[in-house]
């Protein structure tokens, strides 16, 4: 056997050029309802060269400079118009149930490609380096951490958001988009549902595979034709009117059209951008704030500190799916020990210039943990009464061990910026994992300005953007579950909303292959408005007397 | 559009202006798109002249014809 020839055979078998690139398609094709895949493709275009661009200069470029905000500008309104397109063409296909005549496995790839896309706008919200992307983080760390996944992919490590989503994601997706395409051209667009559902069920078993299903068929059609190949366009559109088309002509107008729309969208309306909040921009902005988040870490009290995997094994925030938590199996692969990363260590880094805090913080750790405790409880049920003063943090007197005097420094390293780097540090040249940075500001600062913003997940906060810009539409079917019982009241929230969202997205993968229900869009009808004028010429046809010409059109 | 978002609520549904004109404009363009009718009926193609055979009349379209077979 010669693997080269086989392979050459298949592809001219398969694959001959006049139908990758036809000159001549159904006259059907000519509706608005079949632009939406160019369009999309068109977008991705333009996505993938301004992302280049973007990433060829880096944050800082995309922030501070405006060329590079414009960039920044045409990226966001070519994801918008990407999903826009793709969400349009989704509908359009689905009523065309563009899944018949073995077409099954092309829908398949293009419901995994939406996935993928949506994947790799996820990844690029996570990647602005703004304060968009520190909320998302932190809140869709919560729904990945509760599946297991969040021990592995790591919302708040920046380096390797950006990695999938500068080449990894944007890589799977035109690999996806690509054979997609081939699909298409290599079978062509479905026809038109046949008037009576008898025959459209034997222009599926013909055109759908082997086996006797399809050998009967040939018998019901009386066909002495060998067994159809599923390249075969010509025999496969038979019958029908071809007219002229251009695909390429096509593909280079949507392209203009769609890079002249974003064009004139970055150019008139910009994008967000809201700068990200600093842990000393809170330690300046809120004290008592941030002594009580840093008391918390310290106490083990705070939310962080009882999380449980994949940060520490506590239990505060583990979910699971009935007896099996994911979250648990996954195990703690980002150990963050709270007091010591938060508290502990940077002071002891601050004790080395400073004898009045190393004493203090002999105090404090040369103390029995019940002492410790005491202190704790004492200092942090005085913050409630705290003022602050001269920007120190001043508490009515009481029994708190040398505690004020280790907040007061820590205080003094977060107002300086200082505590932003140390928590920075994960012990290489490069740093780009902002896991701790973001984890601390989680248990305040970031939900409260969220709030402000209505970006919470109650608040359908999943799918808004900050300012008056469109959001992530696309998500709203996700975000609805937040909303009602119980995935609103149910401690195990996140983990339910992700099962819930996997079998509907599995349902969507598989749809061609679920029996009757793949018939829906018959019966929706909607195919009869995108091909009235195929129904109509068909129609027409059935009424003129045999052996009289076909008008003139 | 950088100011405050304009929110809308209504029960337990807070959507974002910008949202709902995005949602709208998809339903809107979906509309015109499966209604809409191109500009002007089109000449038959030559190819349209060949006879057609086989499964295709089953559609009963006896006027429209294919391309050459190749099977």
């Amino acid at each position: 056997m010669n693997l080269t020839t086989m392979i050459r055979e298949r592809v001219r078998t398969w694959m001959p050029l006049e139908d990758l690139l036809p000159d001549q398609l159904p006259a059907f094709v000519r509706s608005p309802a079949y632009f939406f895949g160019v369009i999309t493709l068109s977008s991705l275009v333009l996505l993938i060269l301004s992302g280049i661009v973007l990433a060829a200069f880096g944050p800082q470029w995309w922030h501070a400079n405006p060329v590079g905000h414009f960039v920044n500008s045409l990226h966001f309104w070519c994801a918008e118009a990407f999903f826009f397109s793709l969400t349009l063409h989704l509908w359009t296909e689905f009523c065309k149930a563009a899944w018949r005549h073995g077409r099954r496995l092309t829908w398949v790839v293009g419901a995994i490609t939406f996935v993928a896309g949506i994947g790799t706008a996820f990844t690029g919200y996570l990647s602005q380096t703004n304060f968009d992307a520190q909320w998302i983080a932190v809140q869709g760390k919560d729904a990945l951490n509760a599946i297991g996944i969040g021990a592995f992919f790591n919302l708040m490590n920046f380096g390797q958001m950006f990695g999938f989503h500068i080449f990894l994601l944007p890589t799977l997706l035109v690999i996806l988009v690509g054979l997609h395409l081939l699909q298409v051209r290599i079978r062509g667009v479905v026809r038109p549902y046949a008037h009576a559902w008898r025959e459209e069920l034997t222009r599926e078993r013909l055109w759908r595979g082997a086996g006797r299903k399809q050998a009967a068929a040939r018998a019901t059609l009386k066909s002495n034709e060998p067994r159809p190949l599923p390249s075969d366009q010509a025999r496969y559109y038979r019958g029908l009117r071809m007219k002229p088309y251009d695909l390429v002509g096509e593909g280079v107008m949507a392209l203009l059209g769609v890079l002249v729309l974003i064009v004139v969208l970055a150019g008139a309306l910009s994008s967000p951008d809201d700068p990200p909040l600093t842990i000393q921009q809170y330690a300046q902005q809120n004290p008592v704030g941030f002594v009580t988040t840093a008391m918390g870490g310290l106490s083990g009290t705070g939310t962080i500190a009882q999380y449980g995997p994949p940060y520490n094994h506590g239990t505060g925030s583990v979910q699971s799916i009935g007896p099996i938590s994911l979250q648990e199996a996954a195990g703690v692969t980002i150990p963050i020990d709270v007091a010591r990363v938060y508290v502990l260590e940077p002071l002891s880094i601050a004790a080395r210039t400073d004898p009045q805090l190393a004493a203090a913080l002999q105090t404090f750790t040369h103390a029995s943990a019940q002492q410790q405790a005491a202190w704790e409880d004492a200092y942090t049920g005085a913050l409630d009464k705290a003022t602050v003063s001269s920007g120190h943090v001043v508490v009515p007197p009481g029994n708190y061990g040398s505690l004020p005097t280790m907040m007061d420094h820590l205080l003094l390293l977060g107002t300086s910026g200082a505590l932003d780097g140390l928590l920075l540090r994960s012990g290489g040249f490069y740093q780009n994992d902002f896991t701790k940075p973001l984890l601390f500001l989680s248990e305040d600062a970031l939900p409260t300005k969220a709030q402000q913003l209505n970006l919470l997940g109650s608040q359908w906060g999943m799918m808004n953007e900050t300012g008056n810009y469109p959001g992530q539409a696309w998500l709203w079917l996700y975000t609805f579950w937040y909303q009602i019982p119980p995935y609103n009241t149910s401690s195990n929230g996140d983990a339910l909303v992700w099962v819930t969202m996997a079998v509907l997205t599995a349902l969507l993968v598989v749809y061609p292959y679920l029996p009757y229900l793949n018939r829906l869009p018959y019966y929706l009808g909607v195919h009869r408005l995108i091909w009235r004028e195929y129904y109509h010429d068909v129609h027409a046809e059935r009424q003129r007397p045999v052996g009289s010409s076909p008008p003139a059109t | 559009m950088a100011g405050p978002a304009q929110y809308l609520h209504l029960g337990f549904i807070l959507i974002s202006l910008a949202n709902l004109m995005v949602i709208a404009l998809l339903i809107v363009v979906f509309v015109l798109a499966v209604t809409l009718r191109r500009p002007a009926k089109q000449r038959l193609s030559p190819i349209e002249a060949a006879p057609e055979s086989g499964e295709a009349a089953n559609d009963g379209n006896r006027s429209a014809t294919g391309k050459g077979d190749r099977s």
